[in-house]
């Protein structure tokens, strides 16, 4: 499945061919769309990062063949990762639950291009497709209050003292499971939030009505 | 709001996992008697002091075994599904 | 307003700025950093409210927020502690139980009718006269009487907000004792977090009289304050009550409208101790009130308390405020001490020289006065009585420590008799006591127990801290002389001051039979108010104690549970953020005009069109897909992946039938049982590839079916990889006689009846999107189920209805798809099933494939099999003439006995008659008749007939 395609929408209405394959966050800065104001005047800002493209894999064998093409997988459940050179993220979720995550930048090693890989390679075990571009809704909430605001739905401590960048929490946020990974990808304290897609539009309006408190 | 460890994602509030039941030492339905098969599945022990059960801990869909005294409400060890060896614990 | 006091007297007003503002309809003036009952007394208004039972006039009694005498209504806000809330410009205060009003309470005539309302008198006095008294009667009166404040309930909603904290250290209280442990926490590297329930940090620095030097402790007050304030690592909550411990240092801490859920890895309670009033009779009149009261009234808000004094002293701080009073201008006409002698002769020297009587081993037998307090009666040891007027009764004499969190967390309350005084033993692990909660009086102690105990917490986790000695307590064992209680035969010796308990009614209680304290507490009601027992536990112990010559530890205090204080609804709500799922298309059935219905947390089309035409949109769009195509969204329906080599193998294991050998692109039905052989879910399993299948759970049951395969799958150990993608697709049924003809005008995939039969699955590409189509159908017509990555899903829907443009697709909505289902005799997991229905009795043996080896619920089905079956799931039809109408869960009845019930029932549109589904004795036959029982009474002769009302032979829905 290409990134760029017209007939794809996320459930926010976002059309996915406007999307630029990297740089997901940049765009939606300069662009504008997909980007929600938390905080009145953007002290906590959200961006809808759900159409920007990833790839995950579960099931045996999954870590081992993400690691034959090249990319560091973090040895440590729960973390995640780059690899030098090569413009991606790698979480790990479980011993064979892994989820690539594209980034700012060039298109080497992207989730599609791994996909296409994937797709392609006849060796078993090579891990199951875990759907998570399709299952899971990706939001990226920012700002210097982004953990205080995180505080009044989620009851993990996810200060940043006590959560690394890279480190990840699968916790429950809006009481429903959610992925939490510290990002910090604005260049501020953030947080990188995987949740049920299908949701996308409760988890907008829920960290919206917290924010009217700040 | 009671603490429970888990072995993959660390300590949590307990309202994160849901209780599997306890752990039993695995058996053929089909070799059992009669008798057997409805006390397996109407019997519950109700054990005070140290019992072990499965949970689940729901937002990363891990399962493990915890040992918990029902006596005193401490959960005493929490473990993967495959360390039972590791933990000196007979099936 | 009378005048204040001079600086440094008033350490929380702001002398410059006046406020004003009503109570009980009469204007009054106070200062900012006044409390409402800190203004009232200043301008000489000092009845507050009437008491519960017998409206008598109350008032300030420890002004700390810890009696109910100070509850009024704030405008629309009824029970506020006028002690504690901060004056602001204009409020509008009024007092509550007031019948008529404060000054002139026409109940105020029950004080004279006590004898008629005796202790327990909820238990024992309201049988008549006549049927129904209690309801009709005494209830209505009794609620009126006993009424608080007023709810407003036509108020917009108010914000609350709930936040999780988490710290090293959690200090709760801020007194010299809190502040010393959080002092030394903090130093050794612990984040921690102090709460305190008072506008300021200090706790009784700011108000008490300690063996030091008066500058002194101000000095000490600052420096500890600014040290904490400034320190990096210390967070401050004030105006925050930590209101109940639960497992683990879990403590709520509520500030107004937010409540901070904290997580600590250690606590120190810095609770401190309450000052107990002394059961005289008349003990409750205004002007009668705590020495720390007194002291707070002087130090916090310049208030002088009274011209003339008595001050009844059981302990060395009862002299101290004698001090203080005499100090502030007051002149202290006695000082009355039950005790013989006292062993702080420095203390006594002071008050002599200034001319105070000290009157040793007496005590007050009486109080008069009618609004206020006029005299006492002083009875000496020789027994000779003496009257003295004054305006002020100060009254230290006795401390209970603030033990409610403590046991709360498992702690467990003793009683030394010879300091005649609660102690808390036993303490959990993670948690520790500082100060005069854990019996520390002298201020050097408390200052070094307060540092130990933060130093020890600290330690605990791993902080380098210094080991700290505490000195000797100089003042512990004479702090709490135990003040014999004798009940006055005339009563009015208030034990508990919220439900106007006197000392004879707890003697009654105990003469009753209700010797154990939990039943004393029942029966009489004592500590029931809204401060929980905080000023009568002791008193009430020491009383049942007597009473049944047991010891005060023996008896204790009632079991201590959360919450601390009241805590309003609100603040358990908090914002109340319910989860909501939309499906991909959920925009396009709002423009279709849909009425939306919630399905656990999905919203679904109910019928599509105005709610008023209801009905007949629902036999519209189920006559649509019985004659043309129709459309229904059924993105909510569960669905499961199950791969790996061990995928076939697994769901035979799980489901009834035979998956293993179900070839690639076949689809076939699942049924899911438990090990009772019970059946609790379905779908189907559409085999993809032969390590691939693709499988269906019901919306409501996805999650729990998902939970226990992936338990199962642990505890088999097979070769399966199992994932919940529910969410991953969206899923859309398209069905009627003109289906194929939707799927034809927009091509890529052989849709034709020889190249996709009924029950296969084909993986292709419709309308430019990836789509799994499965040829299935609940309603018993041609259908395709397309499921297409959610996505894709809006374009794939938008495409489908402009392909069925030219046959008429319409979208329909639940009601009828659940008409399509009954008219086929399909059952509904959970609405056609209850909690032990099994196979056999659904009439779905053909599900069963129980020639393998194992699959779950198989044993049960076997030894189920063994005795004759019970009852069946039986389809039924009303005869045309039949008028009235069963409904589901009616019963079915044979001679008089329910024999089952109505599952589901409807008029069908397509055969125009009444249809419906039962459970019924296993015996009733097609033919014969059952008896239902509609909800008006009427007995509806109903025929047994096929389920499958609608196309019995399957002619429709396998073109």
């Amino acid at each position: 499945m290409g990134v760029v395609n017209s007939i794809r929408r996320t459930p926010l209405g976002l059309a996915y061919a406007a999307a630029p394959e990297a740089d997901a966050v940049n765009w939606a800065v300069s662009g504008g769309e997909g980007v929600h104001d938390i905080v009145a005047g953007g002290a906590i800002r959200l961006f809808d990062l759900t159409r920007s493209d990833r790839f995950g894999l579960k099931g045996r064998g999954a870590a081992d063949w993400f690691a034959r093409q090249g990319l560091s997988v973090p040895a440590r459940i729960n973390a995640a990762a780059g690899t030098p050179g090569r413009d991606v993220d790698v979480m790990r979720l479980g011993q064979d639950d892994i989820v690539v995550l594209s980034r700012p930048g060039a298109a080497s090693g992207s989730p599609a291009a791994l996909r296409t890989a994937w797709d392609a390679d006849a060796t078993r075990p090579k891990g199951f497709d875990s759907w998570r571009d399709e299952g899971w809704a990706w939001f990226h909430l920012c700002g210097a209050g982004a953990a205080e605001l995180m505080a009044m739905t989620c009851p993990v401590d996810l200060r940043p003292e006590t959560l690394a960048v890279n480190d990840i929490a699968q916790t429950r946020v809006a009481q429903m499971d959610c992925i939490v990974l510290r990002s910090d990808r604005a260049g501020m304290l953030g947080y990188d939030l995987f949740f049920d897609i299908a949701s996308s539009a409760f988890a907008l309006a829920s960290l919206k009505e917290l924010g009217a408190g700040f | 709001m009671k603490i429970m460890t888990c072995p993959l994602n660390g300590p949590r509030n307990i309202s994160e996992f849901s209780c599997f039941g306890p752990v039993h030492a695995a058996f053929d339905p089909a070799q059992v008697s009669d008798a057997e098969w409805t006390h397996y599945l109407f019997h519950h022990e109700n054990k005070a002091g140290v019992i072990r059960e499965w949970w689940r801990h729901t937002p990363s869909n891990y399962f493990f075994i915890a040992e918990r005294n029902t006596v005193t409400d401490e959960i005493v060890a929490t473990y993967g599904p495959h360390d039972r060896a590791a933990q000196g614990v007979s099936a | 307003m009378s005048a204040r006091l001079p600086f440094p007297y008033g350490s929380r007003i702001d002398r410059a700025k006046s406020l004003s503002f009503t109570f009980e309809g009469r204007r009054y003036e106070g200062l900012a950093g006044d409390t409402i009952a800190s203004a009232l007394v200043a301008s000489g208004q000092w009845a507050m409210s009437r008491s519960f039972k017998y409206h008598r006039p109350r008032s300030v009694l420890t002004m700390a927020g810890q009696d109910a005498n100070t509850l009024v209504q704030v405008g629309s806000e009824p029970n506020v502690l006028a002690d504690t809330r901060a004056l602001s410009q204009g409020l509008d205060v009024s007092a509550q139980n007031v019948a008529g009003s404060l000054d002139f309470d026409r109940d105020a005539i029950l004080d004279k009718l006590g004898r008629f309302m005796p202790v327990g008198f909820y238990y024992r006095t309201f049988f008549g006269p006549g049927k129904n008294a209690w309801l009709k009667v005494w209830e209505p009166l009794i609620r009126k009487k006993a009424g608080l404040g007023k709810v407003d309930t036509t108020l917009p909603p108010e914000r609350y907000e709930k936040k999780n904290l988490f710290c090293d250290v959690l200090v709760v209280g801020g007194g010299p004792a809190g502040l010393s442990a959080a002092l030394e926490a903090a130093d050794a590297g612990a984040r921690v977090l102090l709460v305190d329930e008072n506008p300021v940090l200090g706790g009784s620095l700011t108000y008490a009289r300690f063996g030091c030097d008066l500058n002194e402790s101000a000095a000490l007050l600052a420096d500890l304050t600014k040290r904490v304030r400034d320190h990096a690592r210390i967070d401050v909550l004030v105006d925050a009550v930590a209101n109940g411990w639960y497992a683990d240092n879990w403590v709520p801490v509520i500030s107004g409208r937010r409540l901070y859920k904290v997580r600590a890895r250690e606590a120190v309670l810095c609770t401190g101790s309450l000052d107990q009033p002394v059961p005289f009779r008349n003990n409750d009149l205004p002007g009668i009130l705590l020495g720390s009261a007194a002291q707070r009234l002087m130090r916090h808000y310049a208030i002088l308390p009274g011209r003339r004094a008595v001050v009844f002293a059981g302990n060395r701080d009862g002299y101290r405020v004698a001090l203080d009073l005499i100090e502030a201008g007051v002149e202290v006409a006695a000082l009355v001490d039950p005790r013989k002698a006292q062993d702080h002769e420095a203390l006594a020297s002071e008050l002599v020289a200034a001319g105070v009587k000290i009157m040793l081993g007496a005590r007050i037998v009486e109080a008069d006065g009618k609004r206020h307090v006029s005299s006492v009666t002083v009875r000496f040891a020789n027994g000779a009585s003496d009257r003295i007027a004054c305006d002020l009764v100060a009254v230290s004499s006795v401390y209970v420590p603030t033990y409610q969190l403590a046991l709360q967390a498992g702690a467990k309350l003793g009683y030394d008799d010879v300091t005649a005084q609660f102690s808390i033993i036993g303490l959990p692990r993670h948690l520790a006591l500082a100060g005069s909660v854990a019996g520390h009086f002298a201020l050097d102690t408390v200052l070094a127990e307060g540092r130990k105990a933060g130093a020890e917490a600290a330690r605990a986790l791993g902080f380098d801290a210094p080991a700290i000695e505490a000195p000797q307590d100089a003042e512990r064992s004479v702090s709490n002389f135990e003040v014999p209680i004798h009940a006055d035969p005339r009563g009015r010796d208030f034990v508990d001051f919220d439900e106007d308990l006197q000392a004879k009614d707890i003697e009654n209680a105990v003469k009753t039979g209700y010797a154990e304290l939990e039943l004393v507490k029942r029966f009489s009601t004592v500590g029931m108010g809204p401060s929980q027992g905080r000023h009568s536990a002791l008193a009430t112990a020491r009383i049942v104690a007597r009473s049944t010559g047991r010891s005060v530890a023996e008896i204790g205090v009632t079991t201590s549970r959360p919450p601390f204080g009241p805590e309003k609804l609100g603040v358990l709500a908090g914002l109340q953020q319910s989860r909501f799922r939309h499906t991909s298309v959920h925009e396009h059935h709002l423009k279709a005009g849909a009425k939306m219905t919630p399905v656990g947390a999905w919203w679904r089309p109910l019928h599509y069109g105005d709610d008023s035409q209801r009905d007949a949109a629902i036999v519209a769009e189920t006559l649509a897909v019985r004659r043309g195509v129709g459309m229904l969204d059924v993105s909510t329906l569960g669905k499961l992946e199950l791969r790996g080599p061990d995928a076939g193998l697994f769901l035979d294991r799980y489901c009834s039938m035979n998956y293993a050998k179900q070839p690639v692109g076949k689809v076939r039905y699942c049924l899911t049982l438990n090990d009772m052989g019970a059946a609790i879910d379905d779908g189907v399993a559409f085999r993809i590839a032969d390590d691939l299948y693709y499988v269906t759970a019901t919306t409501g049951g996805v999650d729990r079916i998902y939970a226990d395969m992936c338990w199962r799958n642990v505890e088999w150990g097979l070769n399966v990889d199992i994932l919940n993608v529910t969410a991953v697709f969206s899923a859309f049924n398209l069905t009627g006689p003109k289906a194929r003809r939707v799927l034809e005008n927009l091509g890529g995939v052989d849709v034709s009846a020889e190249g996709f039969p009924f029950l296969e699955g084909r993986v292709g590409v419709v309308a430019g999107c990836p789509v799994r189509m499965m040829r299935i159908g609940y309603s018993g017509e041609l259908s395709y189920e397309l499921h297409v990555p959610q996505s894709y899903g809006a374009t794939l829907w938008e495409s489908l209805m402009e392909a069925g443009r030219e046959v008429g697709l319409v979208p329909y909505g639940l009601e009828a798809s659940r008409v399509l289902r009954l008219e086929k005799g399909h059952i509904i997991v959970g609405q056609d099933t209850d909690a032990v229905s099994t196979a056999d009795e659904l009439g779905m043996t053909w599900a069963l494939a129980m020639k393998k080896p194992f699959f779950i619920g198989k044993r049960s089905v076997e030894l189920l099999r063994r005795a004759p079956l019970k009852r069946r799931l039986v389809g039924f039809e009303l005869p045309p003439e039949e008028r009235n109408r069963p409904d589901e869960s009616c019963l079915v009845i044979r001679n008089g006995e329910a024999v089952g019930h109505v599952t589901s029932t409807c008029h069908s549109p397509t055969l125009d008659k009444w249809i419906g589904l039962a459970f019924a004795p296993a015996d009733a036959e097609e033919g014969t008749e059952i008896a239902i029982k509609a909800r008006n009474g009427a007995m509806i002769r109903a025929r047994v007939v096929s389920p499958h009302f609608y196309d019995a032979g399957n002619n429709r829905q396998e073109v």
